[in-house]
């Protein structure tokens, strides 16, 4: 045995040196990777924080969101403009509209987050049976992302939500339900490229069965870019939840989403524009801190980046 | 069978050309055609021959990563193409590979711990995670490397090193065959040596049986006991390492050793330039698939496939000049 | 008469994110008119970055930092882009390693070999055209006339090759720096491709800059041969002198690690180790860790290129002792 052992190429000096660089780079991880993506921070603190009104909206909002305040509303019963009390105003019906700005980032996440998953969890599984056995089953599923992809998404989203009654849960599904193709498109991609590395051979060579190539070697390999998706995902999502409650179709009154504040706020925008500008700037904001932070990950799992 | 560990039968490998949207199948790459040829327990089987033969085909539809499609092989009597996806996977653990590529055949999410642990957990090898640590460390002193790296990652290794975590990779096994599929092809000259003197001593102490597929001659004939050449799918030569580099007797063999540089700038020889590219394996010549090359055509090489013969004792070769 | 290629003392760095990093550091060597110089060595030593140095062709993030090229005379460092392009193409040209990726995809062949012609040597279209077939005949290569209308996915990688010189050949160049052209080469297109190139090189007396990592291809096509290790030339002479008296430690060790043909060997001599990275240079010898005479004074000081005959130095205060020895 001794024979076989041949030197290892670590001259003492060498390892001090790389040990010495390696405690350098491990405190300055953060700050370099701060440096070098600040996207993934911008959107990573944008998502942070709409996270947490999401989860304590009960302790943030100075209101409940659906009492209809008498003191809210002016005397010709116009909606208040932003005060003392009312910070962000009232709406029509004499509603703190801060506090429903607030309550409505828990139904954009809870929707943003549940259909994404949905879609992640039906669209990964295909994607990457179809990427993996290729040939006849690769050839089915494909053909079903065609013709989901080749209709417009809105009006199967509108259609279904229509059929299964509009509530919340039933929005998120319906999104989620119809936007696994594109997951599985991506995975399937990302599967047939994996799949070629000798490394998911050489596992094949040693015994490993299916189910093991797939789900232990392959599915890791691929997960990068499907957070990346999933992430990008989600600020769609929310925006397409807004839409849907815009058309009256998605999450009924009085729960508030910002989608359907919108709406109403649509009607008295000549006198009242406050009720667009602060759920549509929260929107704007919730939504461009997923795409920041999809943008950042995906630069940030770059292989070929350069820091 | 003999006395032949691995016994390799008119092995076909066709890959079907598919065009169009309706991807119907409009021809066939031969990349393997018809090759046969037998492994003795213990010696080293060379396969040489220029890029694109069919090399790694061969080996890795031994190994059933690719489905053959046409021939037999059978290792240790049982005949591989026959048996069941379960008893394939039990086999499995007797005949492994070694890859050509040092940097695609690790997985980058896996230490190197986990890499050499992944075939005993598939095999149930060990019963608890300490023996299977202390296996991997075994294995890594084996192959020469420092334990104390067993938790990075392969990007931080050098080629060789992967090379050698590669080759610890297929040893945890305890197989007794072992498909190095150009092992050191992608290593620098001075590493190349140290991974070829392993091979060597691993063989001597676990009685290992290599095929080794290489396209650098020198390296092949310095590992193996008997080579087998190939061209466009075929074995056109195949006797052992001695007498094949001494006295090859396919034209083609002949013009692949002249072609070899060696260093040695007082040597002087005759070499043999061969004209014109290798042909494609979808559309391969009619006749022997090597006459548009050969120096020696006749015109019986243009229209009939030579056949498979044993000219000298243990020395076979396809040619027409031979009958 | 001077050379008509002199590199001395070049140093070339490389902007990383831990700051310049030099890839290439003092090196130096000449070439004569109508000579083969060979550059050897492993992955990552420096071959390319010299080459590219040469022509003056290295990415942004790299720069020459010392030391000066003289080819005819002139400075090539401090030449100003535009005289530097009247050079490329026209008196230095250059082939690559991988032919697949050197060659434009999306124009003829013939366009891609007239488009120097005229550029360097104001033919008209016709013209170019005409000599472009004559240079694919030179080049060996079967039905020029069809193939200069052919994009060069048709081709196989020999043929690109050819068609690599051919370009490189159509200004007649007094030098061609040639970065591994036959690596990506099947043995039997090499010996083809190294055989043109002896051809032409004897036609037209030209020096060629030959970058290799193989010892074969050296002993077989050059004159003489730097021998480079860690961005560093380590051993330089004749190519008969530095294979019958291999000296740098380093030297010794490739010769001997690669399986002869000829006789059968029970174990091949190896270098242990591995080559250290650009950020982890040893401070004295850069083979010392490698190295099996090494001493402390190796691992303190860096040797000179200290003379072993004559037109023939090495790296390596083993060369030191000899002298003293004597
Ligand atoms: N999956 C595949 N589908 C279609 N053709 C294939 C496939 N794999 C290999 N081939 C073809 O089969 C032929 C033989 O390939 P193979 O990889 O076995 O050659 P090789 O001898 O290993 O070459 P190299 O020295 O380049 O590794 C080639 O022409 C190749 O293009
Ligand atoms: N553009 C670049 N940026 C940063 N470093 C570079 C760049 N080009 C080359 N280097 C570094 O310079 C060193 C020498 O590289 P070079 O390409 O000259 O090697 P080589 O001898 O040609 O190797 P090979 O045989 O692999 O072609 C390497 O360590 C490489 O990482
Ligand atoms: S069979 Fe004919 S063409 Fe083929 S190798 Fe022999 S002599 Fe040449
Ligand atoms: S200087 Fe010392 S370490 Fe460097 S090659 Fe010579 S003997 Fe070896
Ligand atoms: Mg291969
Ligand atoms: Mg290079």
């Amino acid at each position: 045995m001794a024979e076989v052992n041949m030197q290892e190429p670590e001259t003492p000096t060498k390892l001090e040196v790389q040990l010495a660089y390696e405690g350098m780079k491990e405190s300055n991880k953060f700050l370099r990777l701060l440096k070098a993506y600040p996207l993934v921070f911008v959107g990573g603190i944008m998502v942070l924080a709409l996270v947490i009104i999401a989860v304590f909206a009960a302790k943030l909002a100075p209101f409940n969101p659906d009492t209809q305040f008498p003191n809210g509303l002016a005397l010709d019963g116009a909606p208040l403009p932003p005060g003392p009390i009312f910070r962000m105003g009232t709406d029509d019906l004499g509603r703190d509209v801060m506090s429903r700005v607030i309550w409505g980032s828990q139904v954009s996440l809870e929707v943003g987050l549940m259909a994404s998953l949905i879609s992640l969890f039906i669209g990964t599984p295909l994607g990457i049976i179809s990427g993996y056995y290729g040939k006849f089953v690769d050839t089915v599923i494909m053909r079903i992302t065609d013709v989901f992809l080749a209709f417009p998404f809105i009006l199967f989203v509108v259609a279904l939500v229509a059929v299964l009654k509009p509530s919340v849960s039933n929005v998120f599904i319906a999104i989620g339900v119809l936007g696994w193709p594109l997951t599985a498109r991506i995975v399937r991609g990302q599967v047939l490229a994996v799949k070629e590395f000798e490394y998911v051979q050489a596992a094949k060579a040693l015994g490993a069965g299916s189910f093991r190539i797939l789900f232990r070697i392959i599915l890791p390999n691929i997960m990068a870019p499907v957070i990346v998706l999933t992430t990008l995902n989600i600020g769609n999502n929310m925006l397409l939840e807004s839409v849907l409650s815009f058309l009256g179709i998605g999450v009924q009154p009085p729960t508030p989403s910002w989608g359907s504040m919108l709406a109403e706020g649509q009607a008295v925008f000549q006198y009242a524009p406050w009720l667009l500008y602060y759920p549509g700037f929260a929107l704007l904001l919730a939504v461009l801190g997923f795409n920041l932070l999809g943008d950042g990950l995906r630069e940030l799992f770059n292989p070929r980046r350069v820091r | 069978m003999t006395d032949a560990l691995l016994s390799v039968n008119d092995l076909k490998m066709h890959f079907p050309i598919r065009k169009g949207i309706l991807r119907r199948t409009v021809g066939y790459v031969r990349a393997v055609d018809g090759v046969s040829f037998d492994v003795k327990a213990g010696e080293t089987f060379g396969l040489v021959g220029e890029s694109g033969c069919g090399k790694t085909t061969t080996g890795r539809s031994i190994l059933r990563l690719i489905e053959p499609s046409g021939g037999q092989v059978f290792f240790n009597g049982k005949n591989v193409t026959k048996l069941s996806n379960v008893e394939m996977r039990k086999i499995r653990s007797e005949m492994q590979i070694v890859f050509q590529d040092p940097y695609g055949s690790l997985n980058p999410r896996y230490t190197v711990q986990q890499t050499l642990e992944e075939p005993m957990i598939i095999h149930n090898l060990y019963k608890s995670a300490a023996e299977r640590k202390k296996r991997a460390m075994e294995l890594l002193e084996v192959v020469g490397l420092s334990t104390s790296r067993m938790n990075r990652y392969p990007h931080e290794f050098s080629g060789g090193q992967r090379q050698r975590i590669g080759i610890a990779r297929a040893l945890a096994v305890n197989p007794k065959l072992i498909i190095a599929d150009e092992p050191v092809s992608a290593l620098d000259v001075s590493v190349q040596s140290q991974v070829l003197n392993l091979l060597d001593d691993l063989q001597k102490e676990f009685h290992l049986t290599y095929v080794f597929i290489a396209h650098d001659l020198s390296v092949v004939k310095h590992i193996s006991n008997r080579v087998g050449v190939m061209y466009l799918g075929k074995m056109v030569e195949l006797a052992e390492s001695d007498s094949l580099y001494e006295k090859p007797l396919h034209p083609y063999t002949q013009a692949l050793l002249s072609a070899v540089p060696i260093p040695n700038p007082e040597a002087k020889r005759e070499r043999i330039i061969l004209q014109g590219d290798l042909p494609s394996p979808a559309n391969p010549p009619s006749g022997c698939y090597f006459h548009p090359r050969c120096q020696s055509c006749m015109d019986i090489c243009k229209t009939t496939a030579p056949e498979w013969k044993e000219i000298e004792p243990g020395h076979f070769a396809a040619c027409h000049l031979y009958n | 008469m001077s050379s008509l290629l002199e590199v001395s003392g070049i140093k070339t760095s490389f902007l990383t994110n831990k700051g310049y990093l030099p890839a290439i550091e003092d090196v130096s060597f000449t070439l004569d008119k109508g000579e083969v110089l060979g550059i050897v060595g492993e992955s990552g030593c420096g071959k390319s970055v010299t080459s590219l140095s040469v022509m003056q062709l290295l990415s942004t993030n790299g720069k020459i930092e010392k030391g000066s090229i003289r080819f005819e005379g002139k400075d090539l460092v401090n030449l100003s882009d535009s005289d530097m392009r009247k050079i490329r193409g026209n008196e230095i040209a250059m082939i690559f390693q991988e032919p697949m990726t050197s060659l434009n995809p999306v124009h003829k062949i013939g366009r891609q070999i007239s488009e120097s012609l005229m550029l360097h040597k104001g033919m008209n279209k016709s013209q170019a055209r005409a000599k472009a077939v004559d240079l694919l005949k030179s080049v060996g290569i079967p039905r020029a006339e069809q193939i200069v209308d052919e994009y060069p996915h048709r081709l196989s990688g020999g043929m690109r090759q050819r068609v690599m010189i051919a370009i490189a050949m159509s200004c007649d160049p007094k030098l061609l720096i040639a970065d591994e052209p036959t690596t990506a080469l099947d043995v039997t297109i090499q010996a083809q491709i190294l055989d043109l190139m002896r051809k032409i090189r004897k036609e037209h007396n030209m020096a060629i800059l030959l970058i290799t990592h193989d010892l074969g291809v050296v002993a077989e096509m050059c004159d003489r041969v730097v021998v480079m290790y860690a961005g560093k030339v380590v051993e330089q002479g004749s190519v008969k002198e530095i294979f019958r008296n291999p000296s740098h430690p380093y030297t010794v060790g490739l010769m001997n690690s690669i399986p002869k043909l000829e006789e059968r060997q029970a174990r091949l001599p190896s270098i242990p180790g591995n080559v250290p990275s650009l950020e982890l240079m040893p401070k004295g010898c850069r083979f010392a860790t490698r190295c099996e005479f090494v001493t402390e004074k190796c691992i303190q000081e860096e040797p000179t290129l200290l003379p072993v005959e004559e037109n023939h130095e090495a790296r390596c205060w083993l060369m030191k002792k000899e002298e003293v020895a004597k």
